[in-house]
Order: structure tokens, then C-alpha cells, then sequence
């Protein structure tokens, strides 16, 4: 036990120069070649545990396929999964007619039961979207029960709230809509080969969907990598590490930011966009002091010059002059909605009341929204309102809502083209909720008399009735229309958008 | 203000070299801070058409991405990590001298537990619970400076109180105490007579050293999205949102961090100064 | 010996006591009720009162604070820390992924300013108040002043962005290293460079240093003979007290650099509101910097039999 300091000077030197050794043995080598696609991505794809929670984005678009899609262009349900289908008890009762050999990944026929498994998933959790029962007529035939007659209920159907339809073989126990998700197997163009949660996974090209199709694999591997970061995210991709960044746009977060689009064009990467149905508004407080006026709403409308907001992303997202929704949408450029930038009038609102400071609250896990928020308060001052900014963190800003501690916030409408009819629905429909963005005795009848519509033309009608209510109390001031975007290396090539959601089936990347 | 002067030799401030460049730095960050307004533009008006403008003679340091002057915006930096630090610095030090000079002072059970407790925070990395603490602040109550100052003051006082228990420690056993004592002086007359302003120098130093460190937590937590919240112009926050736009638009990472490598070497220089003044000052004794 | 290393290491446990009282009560600073919280986190949707009242007899936080406090720290110090609060796995397993690949960031970063600071401290001390002892100290005062965020940025606005050398970002291969060792190297070495230029004056201040130079000893043995040998000391324990860094020691860089180690973790967790997570690093944190001291202190008493007599 008797140690010389020369002993000990001796150790201690031979612990250092170990020490040094130990440092360069964690470094490991990585391989990257043409034919593998690297996806920077937001969120981890969850493909463990509850299926319910899957990633609302990536699996969807790669793995699963669903029961119908919605066609934005033509406001339409267009099959899928499903060949045709025919709505029953007035619309409460919708049947499926399945296509016929279509096989999951594993090479097992998907089927009315692997149908009938994937939404029970939702309804065993009694889900928001979950049909009330599911029933198998036969193995090619599904049929939905649903509470109430509404189109809507087509819309929960292709957003299933995180799924499309999977085999029951992804979860254990097989089959069990309670079980615990294992291995995620679907019918679309991926599959799913190693899962690293938190950190990656690889997904390859689905082979009995490439031989349905006829077409060719251009890829043999896809890897969706998790960077939480925007920030990180983007320099991920100026570093080579990852070769496109795809957005999350289910919610109002984890984007490739906006503003720095530009940027990333300009040093050579592609920027690919899409303009999506979906809207960055400042919501009022209505029912408390002072934006529960109308007039003090309209003057937060005429204060805002949405032409400078648009301009902190270079042009990459358009102005929202015409109404809550860009002119594409259904009946939204027959609604003959012009938004107006005349701060005088604001002024002359303002003037003659005594509001006190305003609390404006702004969510900061988006840099884009930290700067919209900052460029909103300078214009409401340049009115005459007092604005205390608040940047929150995600949970605070989510408490301050709930409770509703705050005047005005920055949020967003609509959604992908999909999530459009749903966000409809979560926004504008009783019951009140906290992320319901207005609602009064007018406008929440407009909007549900849309939702209940099954006639196309019909519904338009209505649509416009109900953007008009909205416009005319005034009930949100929208700032900007949003897009989709994929950010990609110069050698990335093929990457499509369908339904306003990339495809990856003919990508490749050139040398 | 008479007394530091003594305690320092005055004189000797100028002849050191540390102290005198410390001393101008520290007093141009003071006085950019305090004159702003008169230096700079308005920090928080916007100006789209001069988004990511580069520095030019109108605007020294260039523009942000709102098209905001950037100069303005660091020299109104100044001012909050300044009036922050200082703030933080002398709650800490209130709090600090006193647990200390209590400690140290009547000894016993109090000085047992008392140093248990400085123990304790010194051997957690106080960044680490400054961060955590800020971090449940604000995901809890959302940020204010409050929650930056409460964090920080948190970890902070625990020097003070060290080297405060420390002085006390050491003058409780010399003669003038003793004869202080001796002739009934109460407690307090000691305290603010003898011991006080024997504790002054080496607390003069810590508070020095100790402003310059401040900043630099401040500027770290602004950095984390932890701080102080835009658009209130802040070292670190500005660094935080120019940090995007390093390819495109250095300036707005450049200028705001060195300015915080400037204020915070500032005030290390003029602590260290003091030091050797204050420890050649004891050789000669 | 063995008395004194007993005496020692009762000595630390009111210290971790006291560690652990104040990584416990971050979470109380918490309004309203973790349960609830939790159950959002976790699950993703509105809490129910059932749900908040399960997860509330699960993770015991229907009993009074003290009692929650005594099972935590029973837990603790087995290395139990619950269950993460975002994520289905326990603390232990989230900070075990990641603390690899911290190690790796703190090994290089050690190893290179362990060397670095040793040489410039004894050129330093060794032409004390020359030009190049200016510059050392001037280097050592700004190592500790420049943020280490700042320079980061500067330097992958050097190295990658205009000469596009080296990667901004990324993990685990050599040249992701290069950048974040370099900028915690350089305030790293700085307070280590600083402590050996004092150690060794200190060491060349005395009498025997004066008596080998008296004799006629050549300069160079005087110092690394004579003096560095015995400053050695001290500089080895300071060194080996630094070693308390592996665990959440890099913070700011590994942010900057998106290093996805323990700073990383502590930040993010921060951001998720895994509180869980936050405990066990402050609390391990505070842990490894008592035990490191409590290591060095015995070696010292190994060394030298003075000190275990002595108090």
C-alpha cells in the first residue's frame, strides 16, 4: 500500500498516456454511398411500444399506405388501399371494398382483418378520430360505423391519427390492437429493416410493391436520421451528413426553417416546396378583454402588413391577403376575401380606447415563429398597442393557452392537404378546447355545416359561407400561407410530392 | 468609494498594467451601457427592406433578420448583461458576506452546519444547476430576467460566503480583536469596525472577478434559449439567433460575442490587477 | 490507513446528503402536479383523472415530500433513478447511451490540454515576465474570458464554412473531434496552463530550488529535476480533479457543436421537461466531483503519511 511519489508520478503518467489511447478508440467509420439515401427528420419514428403513437409523417408516406387519399385540387376522396366504397344510413355507415392482392411487406396479403386490426387500434383508445366500431363482411369487404353523418368521417379515415393500415403481425401479441408494437410491417414502397430508437432507421425498398407497380428500386436504402434541432438539422445537411431534410408539418413545428431557405439555396442545395392548405394566424383571446371586441380585432387585421411578414422567408411562403386560406382551396378564391393593410384605420380604432398592455405568446422551438412574433409587435406598436412579447417554451406556451393566459398567439390553420377536413374539425368545432382558434354561435354553424356536407358543390357553398362568417367578425388575422419543403443535396434526384407529401420511390442520388 | 481607493492604493491602480487595461475596458462597456441611448438607434425597430444587410458605415455592425440595427442592439446588450450582472453580483455578495461573516463570526454549531451547506454548492458544477434551475423556471413560469437572476443567485452567494468565513475566521484570532473585546465592543461595532472593512479588499477582487464570470453565464444561458427572451437585446440570444446564419451573415454572430469575450476579459484583467496590488500590499506588512 | 480513508468518506456523505436534497427538490419546484404532466408526456394526450391517479400511486407521488425524498435517494444510490419521464426507459439506460460519447469528447480534450498546459506552464514559469510568459498569461486570462460558444461558431465559420475542412457537425469519427476538442481545449488548457506556471514558481521559490542553484546545478536540472518534480504534485491532482468534466463538463460545446452526449442530454432534457433525467445529472454530477476529491485526498494521504497523522 506504500506508494513513492516516483511510483506515483510513474502511475499517474502511465493513466494519462492510457487515457489518451482510450480517447481516439470510440471513433467508428461510417459508409456512404450513392445508393443510400440519408433523411434529416425531426422526431424519432416511434416504431416501439404503443402503435398508436407512430410518427405522424415519415412511416406514413413510406411504409404504410392508407384506405383513401384526399385530392385538394378537386376536393375529393380518391381510393387507395380501398377500390370503392359506398356510404350507407345516411353517412354514418361507410363500406369498404378492399383491393384485391396487395401484399405487406412480409409477403401476407392484406386483408379486412389487417383493416379491422389497424383502426381498433384507435378505437380501444377510444381516440378522437377512432370510428365507433369496425365491422369484417368479408375478407375483402370492412365497413365503419361512425357516431354521425358527417364527410368528415371520410377525412378521419385517411388521417388515422398517426397510422395506415399495418399487419397484425407488427404488434405483440399478434393481433392485438392493445399490443405492443414490434416490428412495423405495411404495404407501401418501404420496409422497415433496423429501427435505433431516437437515433435512426433504415427502411429498403418493399419488393411487392415495386413488382405491383412495376416499377424499379433506384435506391437500395433509406435512412431516416433524428435531429431534433432545427438548427442542427440544417447544418447537418450543409455538413453532408444527411442528403435531404424532410419537414414534420403534421403540427405547427419541426420544419426546416423558413428563413433560412434562401440561405441553403444560394450555397446550391435544391429546395423543393409545395404550397399546402395550411395558414401561420395570430389568434385572439375573444372572450376576455379587450380582443373579445370585434372592432379591436379588425384593427389588429388592418395593423398587420402581411407582405413584410412573408418577407422574413424571402418569398418561400406567400402573404395571406385573401382570407384564412390560400386561394386553392375550396372556395376560398370564390369568397372574394381581400385582407387590408391600412394602418391608419388601426390607429383610429385604437386611439379612443385605453387596452393596457397586450400579452402576445409565441412558442420558441421555431426560430420563424420567434422572428414573425417580434415582427408583429412592431407593427401593432407602430398602432398604438403596447405588445409584451412572451417566447415560451413548447409546455409553457402550451399551459399559457390552456389556461388562457394571454391576448393574442401565434398558431397555425389547416394543415397538409390531408389533415385539411381534420383541422377543420380541431379548430373550428365545439367543443371548446384550448387549440380551437375561434368559435361563435355563427362561424362554428358554418363550420360544421361543412363538415356535415356529402354533396361536393354543396359543400363548397358552404365553405365560402363559413370563411365569410369568420372574416367578417373578424375572428382571426391570418399572417402568411405555409408550404411543404425538402431540402436536398444538388445530387439528390426523383424526390415527388403526392398529396403534398414527398415520395422517396424514385429517388436516387448521382454520384 | 474612498475607502476601495486605500484598500487598493489607489495610486497603484494605474501603475498596473493588468489593472489599467481592465479598468478602461470594463469602464468603456460601463459607459457604452449606460450612454445607449445617446450612441445607438432604436435596438427594436424593424426595417424589412434591410434584412441581413452587412456592416456599412450607417450600420457599423450590419443589420439582423428583421432588419434591426445591429449595433444598437449590442450596445443595448450592455446595458442588460451589465445591469443583470451587477444585480446578481451584489444580491450575492449581500447574501454571501453575511451567511459568511454570521458563519465564521460565532462559530460553533451555526459554522458547522453553515460550512456544510457552502460544501454542498461548491461541489456541484454551477453551470449545471444554473442550468436546470433556469430551465425549470422557464418551462414552469416561462423566462423572465427574474427567473435568470434567481438561478444564478442561487449558486453564486456560496463564494462569498467562503471567503467571508474565511476572513472572519483568520481576524478572530488576531489582537485587535481580542483587545476590542476586551474593552466590551459589541458585536456589531466589530463587525462593521474591524472586520468589514479588513474583508473589503478580497471581496472588491472576488466581485470583480465574479461580475466577469456572470456575464458570461448570462450570455450562456441567453445562448441555450434559457435567458433572457428576445426581443429584449441580450449577448447571448443574439448569438443564438445569428448562429443560423453563419454562412450568410456572420456579423450577427461576430459582433454580440466580442463583445462578451471583451466585457468578461475586461473585468478579469481588472480583478487580477487588484489581486496583485492587494497581495503585494500584505508582502509589505 | 484505513481509519483515515474511513474518517474521509463519512466526511462526504452529509456532502452528497445535502447534493441530493437539492437535485430532489428541482422537481418540487414544479406547480400543480408532475402527474398530470407526466401522463401528457408520456402518452400524448389529455390527461384523465384515472390515468393522472395511476401514474400518481406508480411513481409514489401520493406520499408526503419526505418520504418521496427517502425512496429517491434509496434508489439513487443504487443508480436508480426511475424512469424517464419522455421516453419508455429508465434514467440509468439514457444517460449510459450517451455518456460514451461524452467520454470521448472529455478523454481527447484532456489528454491534448494535460500535455499542451504542462509545457506552456513551464516555459511560462521558466521565463517568468519575458515576452512569452506575457503571452501565456494573456492566454490563460482569455481562455477563461472568450465564450466557448463564440468560438466554436468561429471556428465552423473558418473550418467549415469557408475552407469547408472539417464537418460543423456530427459524431463519433476523428473528424467531427477535431472542432469541439479545439474549442474546449482552448479554455480548457487555459485554467490548467495558469495552475502549473503557479505551481512551479511556487516550487522555484524555495530554499531547496536555491541551494541546487547555489551549488552550480545547471538550470535545466534545477527545474525538471528538482522543482518540476515536485510541483508535479499538486499539478497531478489538480489534473485529476478536472476528471469530474466526463459528466456534463462541455455543456456549451457540445451544443454548439450538436455533440449528442451528456451537456446535450442535460439541455434537451431541460427542453423536454424530463425532469427525471435533470436530477440524476445534477445529482451524479455533484457526485463524481466529491468522489474525485475524495480519491485525490487519499492519494495524497498514501503519498505522504503527514497528512493522515497530522489532522
Amino acid at each position: 500500500m506504500r506508494l513513492t511519489r516516483r511510483d506515483f508520478v510513474k502511475y499517474t503518467g502511465f493513466g494519462a498516456a492510457s487515457l489518451l489511447g482510450m480517447s481516439f478508440l470510440g471513433c467508428m467509420t461510417k459508409e456512404t454511398t450513392k445508393d443510400t439515401l440519408i433523411i434529416g427528420y425531426a422526431e424519432d419514428l416511434k416504431l416501439r411500444g404503443d402503435p398508436a403513437k407512430i410518427d405522424r409523417s415519415i412511416p406514413k408516406f413510406c411504409v404504410l399506405e392508407r384506405l383513401i387519399e384526399y385530392d385538394l385540387s378537386s376536393d375529393d376522396f380518391v381510393p387507395s388501399l380501398a377500390k370503392k366504397w359506398d356510404v350507407e344510413s345516411g353517412g354514418k355507415r361507410i363500406v369498404f371494398e378492399l383491393k384485391k392482392g396487395i401484399l405487406f411487406s412480409d409477403g401476407a396479403e392484406m386483408d379486412a382483418n389487417a383493416v379491422k386490426f389497424t383502426y381498433d387500434i384507435l378505437v380501444v383508445r377510444k381516440h378522437s378520430v377512432a370510428p365507433r366500431s369496425v365491422e369484417v363482411i368479408d375478407d375483402h369487404t370492412v365497413a365503419f360505423n361512425f357516431d354521425e353523418a358527417w364527410v368528415l368521417n371520410f377525412a378521419k379515415l385517411q388521417d388515422v391519427h398517426g397510422l395506415g393500415v399495418m399487419s397484425p403481425k407488427s404488434v405483440k401479441p399478434e393481433g392485438d390492437p392493445n399490443g405492443t408494437l414490434v416490428d412495423l410491417i405495411g404495404t407501401g414502397p418501404f420496409k422497415v429493416v433496423e429501427y435505433v430508437e431516437n437515433q435512426y432507421t433504415v427502411l429498403e425498398p418493399n419488393r411487392y410493391w415495386f413488382e405491383q407497380t412495376g416499377l424499379e428500386p433506384k435506391i437500395k436504402k433509406l435512412i431516416v436520421k433524428v435531429i431534433p434541432d432545427e438548427d442542427t438539422r440544417v447544418l447537418a445537411l450543409r455538413s453532408g451528413e444527411v442528403d435531404v431534410l424532410i419537414d414534420n408539418y403534421h403540427g405547427g413545428y419541426d420544419y426546416t426553417p423558413r428563413n433560412q431557405l434562401s440561405a441553403l439555396k444560394k450555397d446550391g442545395f435544391k429546395i423543393l416546396t409545395k404550397n399546402i392548405p395550411y395558414t401561420w394566424i395570430v389568434v385572439f383571446n375573444y372572450r376576455k378583454e379587450p380582443f373579445n371586441d370585434i372592432e379591436m380585432r379588425r384593427a389588429v387585421n388592418y395593423a398587420i402588413n402581411r407582405d413584410e411578414i412573408a418577407k422574413i422567408f424571402d418569398g418561400w411562403v406567400r402573404p395571406a391577403w385573401n382570407g384564412m386560406f390560400p386561394p386553392e382551396v375550396p372556395g376560398m378564391a370564390e369568397a372574394n376575401i381581400r385582407y387590408e393593410y391600412n394602418p391608419e384605420k388601426a390607429k383610429e380604432i385604437v386611439n379612443g380606447k385605453d387596452v393596457g398592455e397586450i400579452t402576445l405568446i409565441v412558442n420558441k422551438s421555431q426560430s420563424d415563429q420567434i422572428l414573425v412574433a417580434q415582427l408583429v409587435q412592431q407593427q401593432l406598436k407602430n398602432v398604438g398597442l403596447n405588445i409584451k412579447l412572451e417566447t415560451l417554451e413548447k409546455g409553457v406556451y402550451k399551459q399559457k393557452r390552456n389556461s388562457g393566459d394571454y391576448n393574442l398567439r401565434i398558431y397555425y390553420i389547416g394543415g397538409s392537404e390531408r389533415t385539411f377536413y381534420m383541422r377543420i374539425f380541431w379548430r373550428f368545432l365545439p367543443p371548446e378546447k384550448p387549440w380551437k382558434v375561434y368559435m361563435s354561435d355563427n362561424v362554428t354553424e358554418k363550420a360544421i355545416a361543412v363538415v356535415k356536407e356529402f354533396d361536393k358543390t354543396k359543400r363548397r357553398q358552404k365553405f365560402i359561407e363559413f370563411y365569410k362568417a369568420l372574416y367578417e367578425e373578424a375572428g382571426v388575422a391570418p399572417l402568411y400561407y405555409e408550404v411543404v419543403a425538402v431540402a436536398e443535396k444538388p445530387n439528390v434526384e426523383g424526390i415527388k410530392f403526392e398529396y403534398s407529401e414527398p415520395r422517396f420511390y424514385s429517388t436516387y442520388v448521382k454520384a | 468609494m474612498f475607502k476601495v481607493i486605500e484598500i487598493f492604493r489607489g495610486i497603484e491602480i494605474p501603475k498596473n498594467n493588468l489593472c489599467r487595461i481592465g479598468l478602461s475596458v470594463v469602464l468603456f462597456i460601463i459607459l457604452l451601457g449606460s450612454f445607449a441611448p445617446l450612441i445607438a438607434k432604436d435596438p427594436y425597430e424593424t426595417n424589412m427592406a434591410k434584412r441581413l444587410e452587412s456592416p456599412s458605415s450607417e450600420h457599423f455592425f450590419g443589420a439582423d433578420q428583421l432588419g434591426r440595427d445591429l449595433f444598437s442592439r449590442v450596445i443595448y446588450g450592455a446595458r442588460t448583461s451589465l445591469i443583470v450582472a451587477i444585480t446578481i453580483s451584489a444580491f450575492s455578495m449581500g447574501i454571501g458576506c453575511l451567511i459568511g461573516a454570521v458563519s465564521g463570526y460565532f462559530g460553533g454549531i451555526i459554522d458547522d452546519v453553515i460550512g456544510r451547506i457552502i460544501d454542498v454548492f461548491l461541489s456541484i458544477p454551477e453551470i449545471v444547476v444554473n442550468i436546470a434551475l433556469v430551465g425549470v423556471f422557464c418551462t414552469i413560469y416561462g423566462s423572465s430576467t427574474w427567473n435568470v437572476i434567481l438561478a444564478v443567485v442561487f449558486t453564486n452567494w456560496v463564494s462569498y460566503a467562503r471567503i467571508t468565513r474565511g476572513i472572519v475566521l483568520s481576524l478572530k484570532e488576531r489582537e485587535f480583536i481580542f483587545c476590542s473585546k476586551a474593552i466590551g465592543a459589541k458585536s456589531s461595532w466589530i463587525l462593521f469596525k474591524h472586520i468589514i472593512p479588513n474583508a473589503l479588499g478580497p471581496i472588491i477582487v472576488l466581485a470583480t472577478l465574479n461580475v466577469g464570470n456572470i456575464i458570461l453565464t448570462i450570455a450562456s444561458l441567453g445562448f441555450l434559449g434559457l435567458g433572457i427572451q428576445p426581443p429584449t437585446p441580450e449577448w447571448g440570444q443574439l448569438l443564438n439567433s445569428g448562429k443560423n446564419y453563419i454562412a450568410t451573415a456572420p456579423w450577427i454572430t461576430f459582433f454580440p460575442g466580442l463583445f462578451i469575450a471583451l466585457s468578461v476579459f475586461g473585468f478579469n484583467l481588472l480583478g487580477e490587477g487588484l489581486r496583485d496590488i492587494l497581495e503585494r500590499r500584505r508582502i509589505y506588512e | 490507513m484505513l481509519r483515515y480513508i474511513a474518517r474521509r468518506a463519512l466526511q462526504i456523505i452529509p456532502t452528497i446528503l445535502g447534493i441530493s436534497i437539492i437535485s430532489f427538490s428541482l422537481l418540487y419546484i414544479f406547480p400543480g402536479d408532475p402527474a398530470e404532466f407526466i401522463v401528457e408526456a408520456r402518452y400524448g394526450v389529455e390527461p384523465t383523472q384515472e390515468m393522472v391517479e395511476k401514474i400518481r400511486i406508480e411513481m409514489g407521488l401520493d406520499k408526503p415530500f419526505v418520504v418521496q425524498y427517502f425512496n429517491w435517494l434509496s434508489k439513487a444510490v443504487r443508480g436508480d433513478f426511475g424512469i424517464s419521464w419522455t421516453e419508455d426507459k429508465t434514467v440509468m439506460e439514457v444517460i449510459l447511451e450517451r455518456l460514451p460519447i461524452s467520454a470521448e469528447l472529455f478523454f481527447a480534450t484532456f489528454a491534448i490540454s494535460v500535455v499542451f498546459a504542462l509545457i506552456l506552464g513551464v516555459i511560462s514559469a521558466v521565463h517568468k515576465d519575458k515576452a512569452i510568459d506575457h503571452i501565456c498569461r494573456i492566454y490563460s486570462l482569455l481562455g477563461i474570458s472568450i465564450p466557448s460558444f463564440w468560438l466554436g461558431l468561429i471556428l465552423i465559420w473558418i473550418f467549415s464554412v469557408q475552407l469547408h475542412l472539417l464537418p460543423a457537425f456530427g459524431c463519433c469519427e476523428l473528424k467531427h473531434l477535431i472542432l469541439p476538442v479545439l474549442t474546449w481545449c482552448f479554455s480548457f488548457m487555459a485554467i490548467k496552463t495558469r495552475f502549473v506556471r503557479a505551481s512551479l514558481l511556487e516550487e522555484l521559490s524555495k530554499n531547496y530550488v536555491i541551494t541546487a542553484r547555489a551549488k552550480g546545478l545547471p538550470e535545466k536540472l534545477v527545474v525538471f529535476r528538482h522543482a518540476l518534480r515536485n510541483a508535479l504534485i499538486p499539478i497531478i491532482t489538480y489534473f485529476s480533479l478536472s476528471l469530474h468534466h466526463l459528466i456534463v463538463g462541455s455543456i456549451m460545446v457540445e451544443v454548439v457543436f450538436s455533440w449528442p452526449g451528456l451537456g446535450s442530454l442535460l439541455v434537451e432534457s431541460v427542453f423536454k421537461r424530463d425532469f427525471p433525467v435533470v436530477q440524476a445529472l445534477v445529482f451524479l454530477s455533484g457526485v463524481l466531483l466529491i468522489t474525485m476529491n475524495l480519491v485525490v485526498d487519499l492519494l495524497y494521504a498514501v503519498i505522504d503519511p503527514r497528512i493522515r497523522y497530522g489532522d
